[in-house]
């Protein structure tokens, strides 16, 4: 398992929300995006 | 500061609406139901895995890849970003 490169493009995605919406990497142009990943809700940090 | 948090995971979208209303938090949490985002970040070996790892990408606004962090320790992850948003400007 490989983390992404610094410099690499960003993979689009497209996934839905816990309020069941539809995002994706278009709807954020111009800022700065953090994704942080959990192996699992509710699992203690 | 500009810049958008989103939690991803492989729950449901059910199952992440309860964990964000029990902890109450203020950003977005996304299902990868086809694991697809996950492999394409490094976050999971491939579209078998059980689980992601516990890691974080920062995107930049010119969709680049601007850090990211392969061993996330939840008390300290917070201000690291923020220095690292701070010194990208």
């Amino acid at each position: 398992m490989a983390l992404i490169n610094v410099g690499d493009e960003a993979p689009r995605f497209a996934m839905t929300s816990h309020a069941g919406a539809a995002v994706q990497l278009d709807d954020f142009a111009d800022k700065y995006v953090l994704l942080w990943w959990y192996p699992k809700a509710d699992t203690p940090g | 500061m500009n810049c958008v948090v989103l939690g991803v995971s492989f729950d449901s979208p059910d199952a992440n609406k309860a964990f964000r209303d029990k902890f109450d938090f203020p950003y977005d949490l996304l299902s990868d139901t086809d694991k697809t985002a996950s492999v394409a970040y490094g976050a999971a070996v491939d579209t078998a895995a059980k689980n992601t790892a516990r890691i974080s990408v920062l995107i930049g606004p010119d969709g680049r890849i601007a850090a990211s962090y392969g061993t996330v320790k939840p008390a300290e992850h917070p201000d690291q970003v923020l220095a690292d948003l701070r010194r990208l400007g």
